[in-house]
């Protein structure tokens, strides 16, 4: 089988994974090798589907002795089966890295064999690109769930990013959809990952380097739709992850029924809009101090009409409208149409002048949104309303009183 | 009042220096094309030790990201960056960084420069494709809106110690070198670039990867445009 052959199968074989990110590691080239890495990561392009490419995401091998049901590659699909050579992994991580095409490798792979096997192939990989390539970008591999703690250690020397994937919010779903695999390992290596990283942190060593070990942290996926949880059990578990687990991201992926005999049925809709709000959900709990309970109010599912955060302020109607020249920065980050930019902005802008409602644009605030919620000197004049049912038909595409503009080309 | 300057940035600092005490008269800033105006118009020439003392009062007040925002701004594409730049620091002389957080028009304006050169600088340090030459240097040819060559030069030089680089910006025919520790930009007329013959294979292997990574359920066009503007297509090998 030639290299292109390979490398089609295994490509095929590995969309799936979502993350493609290539951040949270920052260092400079070294003399003599090949590469650096940006703090912020690097996207490379964008696929059709509209994701980015950052990474050379592939698996080592696809011939898989598991048989879990949402699997492109389980052992009872019929699909082409392919595996690389840690040498042609090498060089075509190399060869793109040159023309600037990728910032570094995503490695997963199917389980072939055994879980530690597999593991010693993916290691076997990135020492050959570390030591003998002296390749200095981005390192992402996934653990094989079930490998031993010294081989997980082992990667996370080498690498800057590993992850495992936990696939589902509960562990029920995860042992009626993939029954090879064990929840239980699969905490246990991220644990183990947390707590060497703990004690490798470079206060701990004070002058001296501290080695590097996963420096880009941990990420997870879940699937969002497969099983039959909900979003309260999605967003309870990324928390619970986000918290105990530290990890860096939590990923959420749209099902897509790629086993047309599978478990899960085949008369399905992609959940794409389910998925960006969960997304959207999780922002909030990253970056806008919002815990996983407060996100959904007394719904088991997030409002698909309007985003989580407006759907929020509309549950809280009674804190609004806030003034934008005496809220505290919490407060304002909980304002639909304000990020953390914008909030930011406001805080320094009202130190040296007070701030008017028509100055609130200036500071990025999108006032489509915004303007439901805030107030200036008192005064709200473009959108506050007593009635929060008006506002959510407003922000949900309808106009105030619930009529919609019909399109001349549209069937009545 | 509509002041010229020799486009350069030393001139342009000589310019905010000149006009301090004239602040609020500044009305537009251009650069001198040789064409005379029907407008009164005042050339201000550069002085390289008035252009030294407002750089140093720049280094000494405003902080390193700051006069970063300023060369940023200097290569953005808008009409607008001279003055812009040229009010943002005649404001920054009395209050400092603080001046950044004011809602001024100008400032605003400022911002938005910088940071549309910045954006693009980043996009590209991911969209330039580098191709191996038959003398073994790499060739990095692009096009982008503002003039972000100066800016990126820097990221590739550092990510590939070992190689020499070329990399040409065909809007403003202008190309940076890089290699052996040393840099240098210089005007190139056109270039003509004799590749490798792997770099074929390696064209091919790229596109079967990025036409296999899409997933068919998922396909939105609108999206891809959004983060991969048409303008960049025509130089990517996987968009041609």
């Amino acid at each position: 089988m030639n290299l292109e052959e390979k490398l089609r199968i295994l490509t095929d074989a590995a969309k799936y994974d979502v993350s493609c990110a290539s951040s949270g590691s920052a260092r400079g080239g070294v003399k003599g090798g090949i590469g650096s890495c940006a703090a912020s990561g690097i996207c490379h392009t964008w696929t059709a589907d509209g994701r980015c490419v950052s990474l050379l995401k592939l698996l080592y091998t696809n011939a898989c002795c598991y048989d879990c049901a949402y699997c492109v590659n389980r052992r009872s699909s019929d699909v082409p089966r392919a595996s690389f050579s840690p040498d042609e992994l090498a060089r075509l991580t190399i060869e793109f890295y040159r023309r600037n095409l990728i910032e570094g490798l995503f490695l997963s792979s199917a389980v072939a064999v055994s879980a530690d096997r597999t593991m010693e192939r993916l290691i076997r990989v990135a020492e050959i690109l570390r030591f003998r390539e002296r390749f200095n970008g981005y390192i992402h591999m996934k653990i094989i769930p079930g490998a031993s703690t010294e081989l997980v250690e082992r990667l996370g020397f080498l690498v800057d990013r590993v992850s495992v994937n936990v696939e589902f919010p509960n562990d029920r779903e995860l042992m009626l959809y993939a029954p090879d695999k064990q929840a239980q390992s699969i905490i246990r290596s991220m644990l183990s990952v947390r707590d060497r990283k703990l004690e490798l942190l470079p206060s701990v060593y004070g002058r001296a380097p501290a080695p590097r070990f996963v420096p880009a942290g941990q990420s997870t996926q879940m699937i969002v739709g497969a099983g039959d949880s909900d979003d309260r059990d999605i967003l309870a578990r990324a928390e619970t992850l986000y918290r105990q687990m530290q990890l860096k991201r939590v990923y959420y992926s749209a099902y897509v029924p790629v086993n047309h005999k599978g478990a899960l049925g085949d008369s399905f809709k992609v959940p794409l809009l389910r998925e960006h709000r969960v997304y959207q959900a999780d922002w909030l709990m990253r970056f806008y101090g919002f815990s996983a309970g407060e996100i959904l109010g007394a719904r088991p599912l997030l409002d698909l009409r309007v985003d989580p955060k407006t759907a929020w302020a509309l549950d809280n109607y009674h804190l609004f409208p806030l003034d934008v020249n005496t809220a505290p920065l919490e407060m304002l980050l909980r304002v639909p149409g304000v990020g953390p930019k914008t909030a930011r902005r406001i805080l320094a802008g009202r130190r040296l002048a007070y701030l008017s409602y028509d100055t609130l644009k200036k500071t990025g605030a999108v006032m489509t949104r915004a303007r439901y919620f805030l107030s200036a000197r008192g005064r709200s004049p473009y959108g506050w309303t007593e009635d929060p049912g008006k506002v959510y038909r407003a922000l949900a595409g309808d106009d105030a009183s619930g009529c919609r503009q019909l399109s001349f080309l549209e069937a009545v | 009042m509509h002041y010229l300057f020799d486009g350069s940035f030393d001139g342009l600092m000589t310019l905010v220096f000149e006009t301090y005490r004239k602040k609020n008269e500044v009305e537009a800033v251009s650069e001198y094309m040789g064409a005379d105006s029907l407008l009164e118009t005042c050339f201000i020439a550069s002085d390289v030790a008035k252009a030294s003392r407002i750089k140093g009062f720049m280094a000494r007040s405003l902080g390193e990201e700051f006069v970063f925002m300023v060369k940023a701004a200097f290569l953005s594409r808008r009409e607008s960056r001279f003055r812009a730049i040229v009010r943002t620091l005649h404001l920054s002389c009395g209050m400092g960084k603080a001046a950044l957080d004011l809602l001024d028009d100008s400032v605003l304006d400022f911002v938005a420069c910088q940071r549309e050169v910045q954006c693009e600088a980043h996009r590209f340090n991911g969209l330039i494709r580098l191709r191996q030459m038959r003398d073994g240097s790499m060739l990095g040819v692009f096009a982008p809106r503002n003039n972000v060559l100066p800016l990126i030069l820097p990221h590739f030089t550092e990510r590939f110690p070992e190689e020499r680089l070329l990399l040409y910006d065909e809007n403003r025919r202008l190309a940076g070198l890089s290699g052996e520790g040393k840099t240098e930009f210089f005007e190139v007329a056109v270039i003509t670039p004799q590749e490798t013959g792997d770099e074929a294979e390696l064209r091919d292997l790229w596109r079967v990867f990025f036409d296999h990574l899409a997933i068919r359920e998922r396909v939105n066009p609108r999206l891809q445009r959004q983060h991969l503007p048409k303008y960049t297509w025509k130089n990517l090998t996987e968009m041609r």
